[in-house]
């Protein structure tokens, strides 16, 4: 079987949230995982992301990430 | 010498013309750095109690930050303050943009008016020479109207300030505006503006700001803009500003819809960050300074009109699509931009025109008072009641100090949803199952507003439910965030954290958005001012000044005290009417737990007073 491997970038707001979380997380995984999976994975709530992105282009929560990516998970404008 | 400050205060009496500038008093700059620092300090120690905020004892205090106008990440903000026409207690504003360091390039760190013109006039500061200009000719002039004559007869590098036809009649709610679509929006202080016959002040300034360390300061500016644009969320988020944020407000059941009856709108994707793209954008546009500009330029075609507009943002389509109902992003737009023209700040103007049409709904007002029937999700008559409330005709009359006194004035139970803390009207959540959220509009010095403190986020962390699949679940399924537990502090820390970029004179986006590590603040504040101040200590100070406009409202509210930090009787009474949050609203008990929670963690006694040990703690008089 193989291993997921994913880069999470986790920024802004999520961190004032999350602050146990670096900028920059890694997700291994013996089982495919969609988004919304791997944020969970984290520990953080999949609803105080605003949206994510892999290469610049949003993704679906539900999509089930490939291995070898970077995601990034951005916040809401906090108060902006 | 002051590094980092401009190193004057420039006063001006408009109705004599007398001008004095300064010395920026160093202890003013240390104990509260610039900014919104500047003007609670300057506010609190110039106006005597009584003073009528339309009469001209009443002070417009304009303040830069010690960051302000340097080149780093969003050093183009300014701060606005005055004795607010909407609340009567403290009332400020902060805008992007570039006057605020073309002020400082002018010599000044602040700008405080008062006395009243006789005439219409303009204030124009060239370097160290002022002039007030009378000048008629304005009159009634929409605000981005009078912006561009002024730039064509003074020259493009005059960094500008207008208010439209609703600050010359002293709306409750207008709004200064700059650089053809930023605002300084909140609590009135065009009213203020319009009420000393300043319609609008022009800046020029050449000179330069002392720099402690300016070959560092230049270095690490340099490193903090590439800082930014390394950030991966750099790219992401920039393209969709704020408007992004509408959709997920929609999902998580806070998006202000019918006058708060509702916190969801089922045509949110028609309004939302993308419809904004797709169907308005034509460029970018940035305050001084600024790497992610979020400002969405665009054109907006209706069958009322078409109007160059920037925005909406998320507070604008908050108010005038979720809360009047307009279910198309250009519709939202053109209120937007006759907003902007009136000079009415979005976020009042739409509670206040959503107020009216649930008044006319229920019968408490009828087509003779307002002149027609209107309804929820007219374009027509929003513009018709947004007219009318700048010309102060009619019902626009009433409605032009906001729902506050227009519902003390039209009676039959419309208190219950006149939308608003203090007098200033809700901003852009809906917050009946957000109890963080819902402290944090309470608790605001200035009202009903959201840049104090944003814990929506951190409610939502705290509950147990799993949204998406709620509303994927369909009908039935609720969210449950309402428990308490917790929030106090988080609002709290909120409120210091910040109005701190407001006192710095700084941008928080790139801070809340993409990551920017405040430790490059504390480090370019070092090399400019050349005072060593931690982060921590910063927000000590942003404490101390939350401390001083509470004591402000004490000073100038008869009676003020707990009684003023409750929201509407709606959000304690009316369950919402559907999407996830169906059914929920939060008991006045809840909010008592935490107003007694909030009010011993601040040292204020059970009144929302702060007790004489407080004020000797944080050193305040
Ligand atoms: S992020 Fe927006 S508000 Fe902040 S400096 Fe940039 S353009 Fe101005």
């Amino acid at each position: 079987m193989m291993t997921l491997k994913v880069d999470v970038i986790v920024q802004g707001y999520l961190r004032e949230l999350y602050p146990h979380l670096r900028e920059k997380e890694e997700v291994i995984s013996e089982t495919p995982l969609t988004v919304r999976q791997i944020i969970s994975q984290l520990g953080i709530k999949s609803e105080t992301v605003l949206f994510v992105t892999q290469e610049g282009r949003i993704i679906d929560k539900d999509y089930l990430v490939e291995s070898n990516t970077e995601l990034v998970l951005v916040s809401p404008p906090a108060g902006g | 010498m002051l590094h980092g400050y401009a190193g004057k205060i420039l006063k001006i009496n408009v109705g004599s013309g007398k001008q004095v500038a300064e010395n920026t008093p160093p202890e003013l700059a240390e104990q509260y750095l610039g900014g919104r620092g500047f003007v609670a300090r300057l506010l609190y120690d110039s106006i005597e109690p009584g003073t009528d905020p339309l009469g001209p004892a009443n002070l417009v205090v304009i303040a830069t930050g010690p960051l302000s106008g340097h080149l780093l990440p969003g050093s183009g903000k300014t701060h606005f303050g005055t004795l607010s026409p909407a609340t009567g207690g403290y009332g400020d504003s902060n805008m992007g943009g570039h006057f605020g360091p073309a002020l400082k390039y002018a010599g000044y760190d602040c700008l405080v008016l008062e006395g009243a013109a006789e005439k219409l006039s303009t204030i124009v500061i060239d370097n160290d020479k002022i002039e007030i200009v009378e000048d008629e000719t304005l009159q009634g002039k929409g605000a981005l109207v009078a912006e561009k004559i002024l730039k064509e007869r003074l020259g493009e590098d005059f960094q500008i300030i207008t208010i439209g036809p609703a600050g010359e009649n002293k709306v409750a709610f207008a709004c200064i505006s700059h650089d053809f679509g930023r605002q300084a929006g909140r609590t009135g202080v065009a009213a203020v503006l319009g009420s000393k016959n300043i319609k609008a002040v022009a800046v020029r300034g050449t000179g330069s700001i002392p720099v402690y360390n300016a070959k560092g300061a230049q270095q690490k500016g340099e490193a903090m803009y590439k800082v930014c644009f390394a950030k991966p969320g750099f790219k992401t988020w920039t393209p969709y500003g704020t408007a992004s944020i509408t959709s997920w407000v929609n999902e998580v059941g806070a998006f202000p819809t019918r006058n708060f009856q509702s916190s969801f709108a089922e045509f949110h994707n028609k309004i939302n960050g993308q419809a904004v793209v797709d169907k308005l954008l034509i460029t970018d546009k940035g305050c001084f300074g600024c790497p992610t500009p979020c400002g969405k330029y665009g054109y907006a075609k209706t069958a009322l009109g078409n109007a160059y507009v920037e925005g909406p943002e998320y507070e604008s389509i908050a108010t005038l699509g979720g809360s009047c109902c307009l279910e198309e992003i250009e519709e939202v737009a053109y209120a937007n931009y006759v907003c902007d023209q009136l000079g009415l700040d979005t976020i009042s103007a739409g509670v206040v025109v959503s107020f009216a049409m649930e008044c006319f709904e229920k019968g408490v007002i009828n087509t003779a008072e307002i002149g027609r029937s209107i309804s929820f999700g007219s374009l027509d008559d929003v513009v018709y009641l947004l007219e009318k409330i700048a010309a102060c005709e009619g019902i626009g009359a009433v409605l032009a100090g906001g729902v506050k006194p227009a519902s003390a004035a039209f009676g039959g139970g419309s208190e219950q949803y006149a939308i608003h803390v203090k007098g200033l009207e809700w901003s852009g959540y809906e917050c009946r199952n957000a109890p963080g959220m819902m402290l944090s509009y309470m608790t605001a010095d200035v009202g009903a507003h959201h840049n104090r403190s944003w814990a929506l986020g951190y409610d939502i962390s705290q509950s147990d439910a799993d949204v998406s699949e709620l509303i994927k679940a369909g009908a039935g399924g609720k969210m449950d965030v309402s428990s308490p537990e917790g929030k106090v502090d988080h609002v709290i820390s909120m409120q210091h954290s910040r109005p701190l970029y407001d006192t710095l004179g700084i941008c928080r986006l790139q801070t809340m958005e993409i990551g920017f590590e405040t430790v490059h603040y504390e480090e370019v504040f070092e090399l400019i001012t050349g005072r060593k101040l931690s982060w921590a200590e910063m927000l000590a100070i942003s404490e101390k000044i939350w401390q001083l406009t509470r004591l402000f409202n004490v000073k100038h509210i008869d009676g003020f005290g707990r009684s003023w930090d409750y929201p509407p009787r709606r959000f304690m009474e009316e369950p919402v009417t559907s999407g996830p949050n169906e059914g929920r609203y939060i008991k006045k008990e809840i909010l008592d737990k935490m107003l007694d929670e909030y009010y011993e963690k601040r040292g204020w006694d059970s009144n929302g007073i702060p007790t004489p040990e407080t004020i000797k703690a944080y050193g305040l008089k």
